[in-house]
Protein backbone atom coordinates (compact mmCIF):
# COMPACT_ATOMS: atom_id res chain seq x y z
CA UNK A 1 0.00 0.00 0.00
CA UNK A 2 1.58 3.48 -1.01
CA UNK A 3 2.15 5.81 2.31
CA UNK A 4 2.07 9.33 2.51
CA UNK A 5 3.80 11.70 4.10
CA UNK A 6 2.55 15.18 4.70
CA UNK A 7 5.64 17.57 5.90
CA UNK A 8 3.97 20.68 6.99
CA UNK A 9 6.77 23.29 6.92
CA UNK A 10 4.58 26.13 8.40
CA UNK A 11 6.40 27.52 11.43
CA UNK A 12 2.41 28.26 12.63
CA UNK A 13 2.13 24.74 12.39
CA UNK A 14 -1.84 23.40 13.28
CA UNK A 15 -3.02 27.30 12.49
CA UNK A 16 -1.59 27.19 9.24
CA UNK A 17 -2.78 27.42 5.58
CA UNK A 18 -0.34 24.82 4.77
CA UNK A 19 -1.90 22.63 7.77
CA UNK A 20 -5.45 23.36 5.83
CA UNK A 21 -4.15 22.07 2.51
CA UNK A 22 -2.87 19.16 4.13
CA UNK A 23 -5.73 17.97 6.18
CA UNK A 24 -7.48 18.34 3.35
CA UNK A 25 -5.74 15.66 1.14
CA UNK A 26 -5.45 13.43 4.21
CA UNK A 27 -8.72 13.18 4.00
CA UNK A 28 -9.21 12.44 0.22
CA UNK A 29 -6.65 9.91 0.58
CA UNK A 30 -7.75 7.72 3.73
CA UNK A 31 -11.47 8.16 1.75
CA UNK A 32 -9.29 5.80 -0.67
CA UNK A 33 -7.61 3.82 1.64
CA UNK A 34 -4.12 5.16 1.30
CA UNK A 35 -1.41 4.84 4.82
CA UNK A 36 -1.03 8.62 5.72
CA UNK A 37 0.97 10.41 8.47
CA UNK A 38 1.67 14.18 8.91
CA UNK A 39 4.32 15.68 10.51
CA UNK A 40 4.90 19.46 12.06
CA UNK A 41 8.13 20.47 11.06
CA UNK A 42 8.46 22.92 13.91
CA UNK A 43 7.82 20.28 16.46
CA UNK A 44 9.69 17.60 14.84
CA UNK A 45 13.21 19.94 14.85
CA UNK A 46 13.04 20.66 18.86
CA UNK A 47 15.04 17.58 19.69
CA UNK A 48 17.22 14.89 18.09
CA UNK A 49 15.02 12.50 18.75
CA UNK A 50 12.30 14.27 16.89
CA UNK A 51 14.57 14.66 13.88
CA UNK A 52 15.26 10.45 13.94
CA UNK A 53 11.53 9.96 14.13
CA UNK A 54 10.82 12.06 11.31
CA UNK A 55 13.94 10.87 8.70
CA UNK A 56 12.73 7.37 9.84
CA UNK A 57 9.03 8.43 8.12
CA UNK A 58 10.25 9.99 5.32
CA UNK A 59 12.76 6.68 4.70
CA UNK A 60 9.17 4.51 5.06
CA UNK A 61 6.77 6.66 2.97
CA UNK A 62 6.56 6.12 -0.93
CA UNK A 63 5.38 9.99 -1.28
CA UNK A 64 6.31 13.12 0.71
CA UNK A 65 4.34 15.99 -0.05
CA UNK A 66 5.75 19.20 1.91
CA UNK A 67 3.62 22.04 2.31
CA UNK A 68 5.13 25.44 2.82
CA UNK A 69 4.39 29.12 3.26
CA UNK A 70 6.31 31.50 1.05
CA UNK A 71 8.97 33.51 3.46
CA UNK A 72 10.96 35.98 2.37
CA UNK A 73 10.86 34.89 -1.32
CA UNK A 74 11.63 31.58 -0.65
CA UNK A 75 11.42 29.09 2.23
CA UNK A 76 11.39 29.54 5.74
CA UNK A 77 14.24 28.55 8.40
CA UNK A 78 12.72 25.35 9.16
CA UNK A 79 11.94 24.45 5.78
CA UNK A 80 15.63 25.18 4.53
CA UNK A 81 17.23 23.15 7.91
CA UNK A 82 14.69 20.03 7.37
CA UNK A 83 16.95 19.92 3.68
CA UNK A 84 19.79 20.65 4.92
CA UNK A 85 19.59 17.69 7.20
CA UNK A 86 17.69 15.11 4.83
CA UNK A 87 20.87 16.43 2.72
CA UNK A 88 23.24 15.34 5.38
CA UNK A 89 21.50 11.98 5.88
CA UNK A 90 22.45 10.68 2.41
CA UNK A 91 19.46 8.56 2.35
CA UNK A 92 18.32 6.34 -0.43
CA UNK A 93 15.66 8.71 -2.04
CA UNK A 94 15.42 7.14 -5.27
CA UNK A 95 12.28 5.90 -5.49
CA UNK A 96 10.33 8.50 -3.50
CA UNK A 97 7.91 10.86 -4.88
CA UNK A 98 8.61 14.39 -3.67
CA UNK A 99 5.48 16.58 -4.02
CA UNK A 100 6.17 20.05 -2.85
CA UNK A 101 2.70 22.65 -2.02
CA UNK A 102 3.79 26.62 -1.83
CA UNK A 103 0.90 29.20 -0.90
CA UNK A 104 1.63 32.85 -0.51
CA UNK A 105 -0.61 35.51 0.84
CA UNK A 106 0.69 37.39 -2.17
CA UNK A 107 -1.42 37.38 -5.13
CA UNK A 108 1.04 36.89 -7.61
CA UNK A 109 2.54 33.19 -8.76
CA UNK A 110 5.57 34.66 -9.95
CA UNK A 111 6.21 35.11 -6.62
CA UNK A 112 6.37 31.68 -6.02
CA UNK A 113 7.62 30.15 -9.25
CA UNK A 114 10.37 32.56 -9.41
CA UNK A 115 13.10 31.11 -6.46
CA UNK A 116 11.71 28.89 -4.19
CA UNK A 117 10.09 26.13 -6.53
CA UNK A 118 13.73 25.95 -8.23
CA UNK A 119 14.54 25.56 -5.00
CA UNK A 120 12.75 22.45 -4.31
CA UNK A 121 13.81 21.31 -7.95
CA UNK A 122 17.04 21.63 -7.09
CA UNK A 123 16.61 19.91 -3.67
CA UNK A 124 15.05 17.18 -5.25
CA UNK A 125 18.00 16.49 -7.73
CA UNK A 126 20.62 17.02 -5.23
CA UNK A 127 18.75 14.64 -2.74
CA UNK A 128 17.63 12.20 -5.04
CA UNK A 129 13.64 12.60 -4.92
CA UNK A 130 11.80 11.57 -7.83
CA UNK A 131 9.80 14.82 -8.84
CA UNK A 132 6.12 14.43 -8.67
CA UNK A 133 5.19 18.03 -9.33
CA UNK A 134 4.71 20.88 -7.86
CA UNK A 135 1.65 23.12 -6.96
CA UNK A 136 2.03 26.88 -6.02
CA UNK A 137 -1.09 28.77 -4.31
CA UNK A 138 -1.54 32.19 -4.52
CA UNK A 139 -3.43 34.24 -2.01
CA UNK A 140 -3.23 31.34 0.24
CA UNK A 141 -4.09 33.63 3.60
CA UNK A 142 -8.00 33.69 1.94
CA UNK A 143 -7.89 29.81 2.41
CA UNK A 144 -6.96 29.68 6.48
CA UNK A 145 -4.49 32.24 7.28
CA UNK A 146 -5.51 34.08 10.18
CA UNK A 147 -9.13 33.47 10.25
CA UNK A 148 -9.45 29.91 11.71
CA UNK A 149 -11.36 28.11 9.35
CA UNK A 150 -10.31 24.96 7.78
CA UNK A 151 -10.41 24.17 3.83
CA UNK A 152 -13.95 22.21 4.82
CA UNK A 153 -15.76 25.11 6.91
CA UNK A 154 -15.18 27.79 3.94
CA UNK A 155 -17.57 29.11 2.05
CA UNK A 156 -18.01 29.39 -1.91
CA UNK A 157 -14.73 31.37 -2.12
CA UNK A 158 -12.70 28.02 -1.81
CA UNK A 159 -14.43 26.11 -4.76
CA UNK A 160 -11.70 26.34 -7.17
CA UNK A 161 -8.97 25.79 -4.45
CA UNK A 162 -10.96 22.79 -2.51
CA UNK A 163 -11.25 21.71 -6.80
CA UNK A 164 -7.63 22.06 -7.19
CA UNK A 165 -6.58 19.91 -4.40
CA UNK A 166 -9.38 17.51 -4.89
CA UNK A 167 -7.77 16.38 -8.60
CA UNK A 168 -4.32 16.71 -6.75
CA UNK A 169 -5.49 14.21 -4.42
CA UNK A 170 -6.48 12.11 -7.34
CA UNK A 171 -3.41 12.15 -8.65
CA UNK A 172 -1.69 11.49 -5.75
CA UNK A 173 -3.81 7.64 -5.29
CA UNK A 174 -3.07 7.01 -8.98
CA UNK A 175 0.63 7.43 -8.22
CA UNK A 176 0.41 10.13 -11.57
CA UNK A 177 3.20 12.87 -11.83
CA UNK A 178 1.95 16.28 -12.52
CA UNK A 179 3.60 19.31 -14.05
CA UNK A 180 4.42 21.96 -11.92
CA UNK A 181 0.73 23.81 -11.38
CA UNK A 182 0.20 27.55 -10.34
CA UNK A 183 -3.70 27.78 -11.37
CA UNK A 184 -5.79 30.62 -10.35
CA UNK A 185 -7.19 30.20 -6.92
CA UNK A 186 -9.09 33.04 -6.92
CA UNK A 187 -12.93 33.08 -7.75
CA UNK A 188 -15.03 35.69 -9.84
CA UNK A 189 -15.69 36.84 -12.50
CA UNK A 190 -12.70 39.18 -12.75
CA UNK A 191 -9.00 38.44 -13.51
CA UNK A 192 -6.39 39.05 -11.38
CA UNK A 193 -5.62 41.92 -12.99
CA UNK A 194 -8.79 43.69 -11.90
CA UNK A 195 -8.98 42.30 -8.43
CA UNK A 196 -5.20 42.88 -7.70
CA UNK A 197 -5.47 46.74 -6.41
CA UNK A 198 -9.00 46.61 -4.39
CA UNK A 199 -7.22 43.32 -2.75
CA UNK A 200 -4.14 44.76 -2.19
CA UNK A 201 -6.16 48.06 -0.45
CA UNK A 202 -8.37 45.56 1.60
CA UNK A 203 -5.73 43.78 2.59
CA UNK A 204 -3.64 47.18 4.09
CA UNK A 205 -7.02 47.76 5.72
CA UNK A 206 -7.59 45.21 7.13
CA UNK A 207 -3.66 44.89 9.37
CA UNK A 208 -4.53 48.49 10.22
CA UNK A 209 -7.95 47.26 11.77
CA UNK A 210 -5.92 44.65 13.73
CA UNK A 211 -3.66 46.89 14.77
CA UNK A 212 -5.79 49.92 15.71
CA UNK A 213 -8.28 47.04 17.85
CA UNK A 214 -4.79 46.25 19.82
CA UNK A 215 -4.32 49.86 20.28
CA UNK A 216 -1.44 49.77 18.35
CA UNK A 217 0.21 52.49 15.35
CA UNK A 218 0.62 49.84 12.62
CA UNK A 219 2.73 52.49 11.04
CA UNK A 220 5.25 52.52 14.11
CA UNK A 221 9.04 52.82 13.90
CA UNK A 222 11.16 51.02 16.72
CA UNK A 223 14.49 51.30 17.15
CA UNK A 224 15.51 54.13 15.06
CA UNK A 225 18.12 56.30 16.37
CA UNK B 1 28.33 54.75 7.90
CA UNK B 2 26.78 51.93 9.71
CA UNK B 3 27.64 48.15 8.34
CA UNK B 4 25.78 44.84 9.84
CA UNK B 5 27.48 41.30 8.66
CA UNK B 6 25.09 38.38 8.84
CA UNK B 7 27.74 35.51 8.14
CA UNK B 8 25.37 32.09 7.94
CA UNK B 9 27.96 29.66 8.03
CA UNK B 10 26.25 26.20 9.46
CA UNK B 11 28.66 25.28 12.04
CA UNK B 12 31.27 22.82 10.14
CA UNK B 13 31.88 25.21 7.52
CA UNK B 14 34.78 27.82 7.81
CA UNK B 15 34.82 29.40 4.48
CA UNK B 16 33.32 32.50 5.00
CA UNK B 17 35.65 33.52 8.14
CA UNK B 18 38.48 34.71 5.90
CA UNK B 19 36.12 36.54 3.95
CA UNK B 20 34.29 38.13 6.93
CA UNK B 21 37.44 39.37 8.36
CA UNK B 22 38.74 40.88 5.23
CA UNK B 23 35.65 42.83 4.55
CA UNK B 24 35.57 44.11 8.03
CA UNK B 25 39.20 45.37 7.88
CA UNK B 26 38.27 47.17 4.61
CA UNK B 27 35.23 48.77 6.71
CA UNK B 28 37.53 49.52 8.94
CA UNK B 29 40.40 51.19 6.76
CA UNK B 30 37.11 53.32 5.34
CA UNK B 31 35.65 54.39 8.68
CA UNK B 32 32.51 52.75 8.86
CA UNK B 33 31.59 51.17 11.80
CA UNK B 34 30.58 47.34 11.75
CA UNK B 35 28.97 44.85 14.16
CA UNK B 36 29.58 41.15 12.90
CA UNK B 37 26.98 38.46 13.66
CA UNK B 38 28.40 35.15 13.25
CA UNK B 39 24.60 33.23 13.02
CA UNK B 40 25.45 29.88 14.19
CA UNK B 41 27.26 31.18 17.35
CA UNK B 42 23.95 33.03 18.48
CA UNK B 43 20.66 32.42 20.07
CA UNK B 44 18.07 32.92 17.39
CA UNK B 45 14.56 31.93 17.68
CA UNK B 46 12.90 30.89 14.43
CA UNK B 47 9.88 33.33 13.71
CA UNK B 48 6.56 31.63 14.25
CA UNK B 49 4.96 33.25 11.74
CA UNK B 50 2.58 35.01 14.64
CA UNK B 51 2.73 38.00 13.07
CA UNK B 52 2.50 39.95 16.48
CA UNK B 53 5.52 42.61 14.70
CA UNK B 54 2.91 43.49 12.45
CA UNK B 55 -0.69 43.85 14.21
CA UNK B 56 0.33 43.59 18.45
CA UNK B 57 3.52 45.39 19.08
CA UNK B 58 3.87 46.62 15.15
CA UNK B 59 7.93 46.29 14.24
CA UNK B 60 8.98 45.01 17.15
CA UNK B 61 8.47 40.90 17.76
CA UNK B 62 6.86 39.97 20.91
CA UNK B 63 6.39 36.26 19.51
CA UNK B 64 9.61 35.07 20.83
CA UNK B 65 11.36 35.88 23.94
CA UNK B 66 14.44 35.24 25.45
CA UNK B 67 17.45 35.72 22.09
CA UNK B 68 19.35 38.12 20.21
CA UNK B 69 16.73 38.53 17.71
CA UNK B 70 15.78 42.21 18.61
CA UNK B 71 18.79 43.18 19.38
CA UNK B 72 20.21 42.48 15.67
CA UNK B 73 17.15 43.92 14.02
CA UNK B 74 18.10 47.05 15.75
CA UNK B 75 21.53 47.41 14.50
CA UNK B 76 20.06 46.44 10.97
CA UNK B 77 17.52 48.92 10.89
CA UNK B 78 20.14 52.03 11.61
CA UNK B 79 22.89 50.59 9.62
CA UNK B 80 23.52 51.56 5.87
CA UNK B 81 24.71 48.61 4.70
CA UNK B 82 23.90 44.92 5.17
CA UNK B 83 26.20 42.24 4.51
CA UNK B 84 24.80 38.29 3.53
CA UNK B 85 27.28 35.52 3.77
CA UNK B 86 26.13 32.42 3.10
CA UNK B 87 26.94 29.12 1.78
CA UNK B 88 24.46 29.04 -1.26
CA UNK B 89 22.21 26.00 -0.46
CA UNK B 90 20.19 24.80 -2.91
CA UNK B 91 20.48 27.81 -4.71
CA UNK B 92 19.08 30.00 -1.65
CA UNK B 93 20.66 31.55 1.89
CA UNK B 94 21.85 28.42 4.43
CA UNK B 95 19.69 27.82 7.36
CA UNK B 96 21.58 30.06 9.94
CA UNK B 97 21.39 33.44 7.73
CA UNK B 98 17.21 32.52 6.61
CA UNK B 99 16.59 32.23 10.52
CA UNK B 100 17.38 36.09 11.16
CA UNK B 101 16.40 37.14 7.85
CA UNK B 102 12.77 35.73 8.73
CA UNK B 103 12.96 37.69 12.00
CA UNK B 104 13.53 40.92 9.96
CA UNK B 105 10.02 40.73 8.63
CA UNK B 106 9.00 43.35 11.34
CA UNK B 107 10.85 46.19 9.19
CA UNK B 108 8.32 46.18 6.91
CA UNK B 109 4.65 47.40 7.04
CA UNK B 110 2.03 43.99 6.57
CA UNK B 111 0.16 45.73 3.69
CA UNK B 112 0.58 45.57 0.47
CA UNK B 113 1.28 47.76 -2.59
CA UNK B 114 1.15 47.18 -6.33
CA UNK B 115 4.85 47.96 -7.83
CA UNK B 116 5.02 46.87 -11.98
CA UNK B 117 2.10 44.40 -11.26
CA UNK B 118 3.37 42.52 -8.10
CA UNK B 119 2.45 43.28 -4.85
CA UNK B 120 4.90 43.87 -2.23
CA UNK B 121 5.02 44.97 1.23
CA UNK B 122 4.95 48.92 2.52
CA UNK B 123 8.16 50.63 4.17
CA UNK B 124 7.74 50.68 7.61
CA UNK B 125 11.47 53.17 7.61
CA UNK B 126 12.51 55.83 4.94
CA UNK B 127 15.38 53.93 4.37
CA UNK B 128 16.78 50.81 4.39
CA UNK B 129 20.16 49.23 4.24
CA UNK B 130 22.22 48.68 0.78
CA UNK B 131 23.02 44.83 0.61
CA UNK B 132 26.04 42.91 -0.11
CA UNK B 133 25.23 39.49 -0.77
CA UNK B 134 28.40 36.95 -0.89
CA UNK B 135 27.53 33.44 -1.81
CA UNK B 136 29.73 30.31 -2.01
CA UNK B 137 29.12 27.76 -4.11
CA UNK B 138 30.59 24.19 -3.03
CA UNK B 139 29.74 22.79 -6.85
CA UNK B 140 30.38 25.51 -9.33
CA UNK B 141 26.91 24.91 -10.14
CA UNK B 142 25.91 27.14 -12.63
CA UNK B 143 21.76 26.53 -11.82
CA UNK B 144 22.81 27.11 -7.96
CA UNK B 145 24.20 30.32 -8.91
CA UNK B 146 21.48 31.92 -11.11
CA UNK B 147 18.96 30.86 -8.65
CA UNK B 148 20.97 32.51 -5.56
CA UNK B 149 21.39 35.85 -7.87
CA UNK B 150 17.49 35.79 -8.47
CA UNK B 151 16.54 35.45 -5.04
CA UNK B 152 18.28 38.46 -3.77
CA UNK B 153 17.08 40.31 -6.44
CA UNK B 154 13.81 38.91 -4.93
CA UNK B 155 14.56 40.09 -2.13
CA UNK B 156 15.61 43.52 -3.28
CA UNK B 157 12.64 44.23 -4.81
CA UNK B 158 10.96 43.32 -1.06
CA UNK B 159 13.46 45.25 1.30
CA UNK B 160 14.17 48.13 -0.97
CA UNK B 161 17.83 48.42 -0.52
CA UNK B 162 19.31 51.42 -2.69
CA UNK B 163 22.09 49.30 -3.93
CA UNK B 164 22.18 45.13 -3.63
CA UNK B 165 25.40 43.23 -5.38
CA UNK B 166 25.96 39.81 -5.37
CA UNK B 167 29.17 38.22 -5.47
CA UNK B 168 29.72 34.40 -5.50
CA UNK B 169 33.05 32.46 -4.75
CA UNK B 170 33.92 28.85 -5.24
CA UNK B 171 34.71 27.11 -1.83
CA UNK B 172 38.57 26.72 -2.38
CA UNK B 173 38.59 29.96 -4.26
CA UNK B 174 41.60 32.60 -2.13
CA UNK B 175 39.51 36.21 -1.75
CA UNK B 176 42.43 38.65 -1.31
CA UNK B 177 41.65 41.83 0.49
CA UNK B 178 42.36 43.44 -3.12
CA UNK B 179 38.97 41.83 -4.39
CA UNK B 180 37.04 42.91 -1.04
CA UNK B 181 38.22 46.61 -1.71
CA UNK B 182 36.69 46.18 -4.98
CA UNK B 183 33.49 44.37 -4.02
CA UNK B 184 32.78 47.24 -1.61
CA UNK B 185 33.86 50.38 -3.97
CA UNK B 186 31.29 48.70 -6.85
CA UNK B 187 28.77 49.06 -4.32
CA UNK B 188 29.07 52.84 -4.53
CA UNK B 189 27.92 53.50 -1.07
CA UNK B 190 26.93 57.21 -0.06
CA UNK B 191 28.78 58.24 2.08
Amino acid sequence: MTKVLFLIGSPRGKKSTSFSFGKYLDEKLLEKGLETSTLIVRSQLASDEKITQMMNEIEDSDTIILITPLYGDCQPYIVIKLMELIAAKKMNLEEKRFLPIVNSGLGEVVQISAVSIPIYHKFAKIVGFKWAGSFAAQAGEMFKGRYGKQMHDLGKEADIMRGILDNLADAIISNQDLPDMAPRTLPGMFYWKILQKPIAKMNTNSWRKVAKRNGQDVDARPYLE
Amino acid sequence: MNVVILNGSLKHQTELAPIQAALEEEFKSQDMKTDSFIMNQIKIISCTGCFKCWDTTPGICTGVKGDDGEEIKKKVVNSDLLVFLTPITFGGYSSELKKIIDRLLGTLLPGVQIINGESHHLKRYDSYPSILAVGISENSDDEEEHLFRKLVYRNSLNYFPPVHKIFLFQKDEKVGQEKIKQMINEMELKK
